[in-house]
């Protein structure tokens, strides 16, 4: 019999039986040399821009900066702007949660090919967007005769704008809620339904509140779009100051007056908005990362 | 509860004690109907009307072909810039710990949230010959603003969230096992990151730059304020839209969308197949 | 669905996660239309009953979230009994349940059911869960119903092989009926013949109708296998010569070698046709 193996006979355990730190990550001075050359980027291409628009509008002081919001065409702007993500939020609301139901909690021949048309707007380019409602609206297109008879404007006003906003914004809501709902399965309806809800009332008491952040998330990011959507409206609205120009047509009005700080004075206003989305959806996506998302992140 | 039964015979739908199909279904495709496929129809009507023979003199005119080139062009640049550096930043975010980290986090998704007009500006304003960066581009003699390298920047600039947020996710995912296994068995660490860790990233980067590209080569209000929009060196393919609509060459501007959009539509279908061709090679996407 | 008035008890609970548990009790009667709703009081004397019966009492304020398997399916219960249904319909329900919550709420499930006298399906692929909480059994067996009985019935009688394979570890044993009596291997066994049947039958036995015997009165035979010990008892797996592994129960201080040559008789069985 060999005597027992004392526990000084083996060497240092830890130390051996693992790599060493330095096989199994990059060595510091490469790691940083990424981290400086991913911030670089992005300071240079992301942040710099952005501070640009709020260093612009302030270049000629605070008293320039107000005056740009006192014209009457940015309060069309404004008023333009929110009237537009005033309809086509909730009607985009509307749509992504009917089609979500009957997408996530049915299962149908043609799922997935409806779940691809709905997100067709997404790889529309905006320009196309407002093209293709000019071929539907406009005085020569399809529906052209017919609403010039009925003496109604759509392209060159603002139903046209309204309508090339909710294409663009289209996919927003069901593509978020759709992975969500499909996640979440229908056991809860189904044991709302036992317990003798009605459909609508199950919809109300227990889908909703179970989609609630994913549902806001969604709002946000479609409002975001609504609000700042440039091309589509461009080719749909005709540019008539003080009528059918929204924020950014206005941005672009005043740009190419050479009004360059009313113009970024009117964009801050934009760009605040961008920044408040972006916070608020960070924080949704840290505190209710599992409620707003099927898996992984999607945009 | 289930029991075993003959082979149910095909139907539209599985049935469900779930309530609301008919009406929600219905409801769903008027409205898809009305909102998108319609209006669609209606641009896919008018340039099947030129014909492709109609299309194809469109395309060839030489100032189409110059916008077409340029979209494309320098959006395939722009796609890869964004795509290599998205790689890095994505790496970065994902496997570092810094300070400051989960902001630049979501500093990513500005290109996202920004409107392009805003974003139009402020590069136009940036780059131009006056401006921060343009002042030190002139120095060394590059023209930024009003150029084709004007046209770059602005496509880096809303490529880079794609690049970045479709990487990301696959990057969390790697399994340190694996990663661990090479080191033991004797791997450098840039023979590990080479043949073990990066490769599965390949159909993500590559789906990143695919996304890049066809949003790149669509956009708008972020490109026309930096670009110049001289015809045959910096115009855009949606800008020649735009102006042949206010010249009411409504035929000229499908022709152009048609193509645009086939190009788009041929990129979709590239990146189902590399997510299929993943989802074998790799077993996920 | 509705209107059938059954209550439904799913194996994952299927509770309102954003619900406190007090308003996962009440949410079938909140759900009616106010003319058939009970007033707030009620209803929350109602919820206050049921979760006494649950023992859960102080639980009310709590989220499903920060309970235990175990308690969630109480409060299903709960959930369901509260609209008072005609018939509790409970499938799987502790499936997903470890072994031992499982055999508590058994006896709970048990308790509650003789309390209330709510006439209760419970539906099961665990035969010992079906053997002791039911007063009836159904036993289903490829869609179709196979025999019902009380416990004993089915276990004493079984309609069909099915049936005794299901409820139980059976032994099967090609046999043959002749004159009122089962032989196996050309000798008689106690089990005798229904009436009328001749020639090759089934014979099914329980391990625990097997004994240990010498050649001269064993019915079947073969070699030890292997023999371990499993809750007291010794566990011998015997090789019989047609390929077919037999296991048996023996007491603890049975020791049996491998590869020993051992004889069984059989004291008792089941006979079907073939």
């Amino acid at each position: 019999m060999s005597e027992a193996i004392a526990p000084a006979d083996f060497p240092a355990a830890e130390a051996s039986l693992r790599p060493p730190a330095s096989v199994v990550t990059e060595t510091g001075w490469v790691r940083w040399t990424l981290i400086a050359v991913a911030v670089a980027f992005l300071a240079l291409f992301l942040v710099l821009p952005l501070v640009t628009v709020f260093a612009q509008a302030f270049a000629k002081g605070i008293g320039a900066y107000l005056a740009a919001f006192s014209e009457p065409d940015a309060h069309a702007a404004i008023k333009l702007t929110l009237i537009t993500a005033a309809i086509a939020v909730p009607f985009n609301l509307v749509f992504g949660v009917t089609a979500a139901w009957a997408i996530a909690k049915f299962q149908f021949w043609g799922r997935d090919l409806l779940v691809t048309l709905i997100d067709l707007p997404f790889s529309v380019s905006p320009v196309v967007s407002g093209l293709i409602y000019v071929l539907v609206f406009g005085s020569q297109g399809l529906l052209g005769p017919w609403l010039i008879e009925h003496d109604i404007q759509i392209i060159f006003a603002v139903p046209g704008i309204v309508l090339a906003t909710i294409f663009v914004t289209f996919p927003f809501v069901a593509r978020q809620l759709i992975p969500l709902m499909q996640e979440q399965g229908t056991v809860e309806e189904e044991a709302a339904l036992t317990l003798g809800a009605t459909g609508w009332h199950a919809f109300r008491t227990v889908t909703l509140p179970n989609i609630r952040w994913g549902l806001l998330y969604a709002v946000l990011l479609c409002n975001a779009r609504a609000m700042g959507e440039f091309g589509a409206v461009s080719v749909v609205s005709g540019h008539i100051r003080g009528l059918t120009n929204t924020l950014p047509l206005h941005v672009e009005i005043l740009y190419n007056e050479y009004n360059f700080v009313a113009s970024f004075a009117v964009a801050s206003l934009l760009a605040g908005l961008a920044l408040v989305t972006l916070v608020i959806k960070s924080v949704l996506e840290w505190r209710y990362a599992d409620d707003i998302a099927a898996g992984a992140r999607r945009h | 509860m289930a029991t075993p039964s003959p082979r149910p015979k095909r139907r539209f739908r599985q049935p469900s004690v779930i309530p609301g199909f008919g009406l929600t279904l219905g409801y769903t495709l008027t409205v898809l109907s009305l909102v998108v496929l319609l209006p669609l129809a209606a641009l896919v009507v008018r340039a099947s009307g030129l014909g492709i023979s109609g299309i194809w003199d469109v395309a060839t005119d030489p100032r189409v072909a110059s916008a077409l080139r340029v979209s494309f062009g320098v959006s395939l640049l722009a796609a890869l810039t964004a795509s290599f550096f998205g790689s890095i930043v994505a790496w970065v975010l994902t496997r570092y710990d810094f300070p400051g980290r989960r902001i630049i986090d979501a500093v990513v998704d500005l290109p996202f949230a920004l409107p392009t007009a805003v974003a139009g500006i402020a590069l136009a304003s940036l780059y131009a010959p006056n401006g921060l960066v343009g002042e030190q581009l002139a120095k060394v003699g590059i023209e930024a603003a009003y150029t084709p390298v004007g046209i770059f920047i602005a496509m880096v600039f809303i490529g880079l969230p794609f690049a970045v947020r479709t990487v990301q996710p696959l990057i969390s995912e790697i399994d340190k096992e694996v990663e661990e296994a090479s080191a033991i068995l004797g791997s450098t660490r840039l023979g590990t990151l080479t043949k073990v860790v990066l490769p599965p990233l390949i159909p993500a980067v590559l789906t990143g730059f695919a996304l890049a590209f066809a949003r790149g080569v669509g956009e708008y209000g972020s490109i026309i304020f930096i670009a110049g929009n001289l015809p045959y060196v910096s115009e855009i393919a949606p800008l020649l839209i735009v102006i042949k609509l206010s010249e009411f060459d409504y035929a000229g501007a499908c022709a152009i969308a048609t193509i645009m959009l086939a190009i788009s539509f041929t990129v979709l279908l590239a990146i189902n197949l590399i997510q299929a061709w993943s989802r074998r090679r790799f077993g996920y996407v | 669905m509705q209107e059938r008035a059954v209550g439904f008890v799913f194996q994952h609970y299927a509770l309102f996660k954003h619900l406190t548990v007090a308003d996962n009790i009440a949410y079938g009667l909140n759900a009616r239309k106010r003319s058939d709703r009970p007033a707030k009081a009620e209803i929350k004397k109602r919820v206050g009953d049921l979760l006494d019966l649950i023992k859960l009492s102080t639980f009310g304020d709590r989220y499903p979230s920060q309970l235990s398997g175990g308690q969630r399916q109480r409060i299903a219960l709960a959930r369901a009994l509260a609209v008072e249904p005609r018939v509790l319909l409970l499938d799987e329900p502790f499936g997903a349940l470890d072994a031992q919550v499982r055999k508590d709420l058994r006896r709970w499930l048990r308790e509650i059911h003789d309390r209330t006298g709510q006439t209760t399906i419970f539906v099961t692929h665990d035969q010992d869960e079906a053997l002791e909480l039911s007063d009836r059994v159904a036993v289903l067996g490829n869609g179709r119903l196979e025999q019902v009985g009380t416990p004993d019935e089915v276990q004493e009688h079984p309609a069909s092989p099915t049936v005794l394979k299901f409820l139980g570890d059976t032994i099967e044993v090609e046999a043959i009926a002749q004159g009122g009596h089962v032989l196996v291997n050309g000798r008689e066994t106690p089990v005798s013949a229904p009436d009328g049947l001749v020639g090759p039958v089934k014979l099914y036995v329980r391990p625990w109708q097997l004994q240990f015997a010498d050649a001269h009165e064993a019915h079947l035979e073969g070699f030890v296998r292997s023999s371990y010990r499993a809750q007291g008892r010794q566990r011998i797996e015997i090789d019989r010569p047609n390929g077919k592994l037999l296991v048996v129960e023996a007491s603890d201080n049975a020791r049996l070698a491998a590869g020993r040559p051992v004889g069984l008789k059989i004291n008792n069985g089941y006979v079907f046709s073939n």
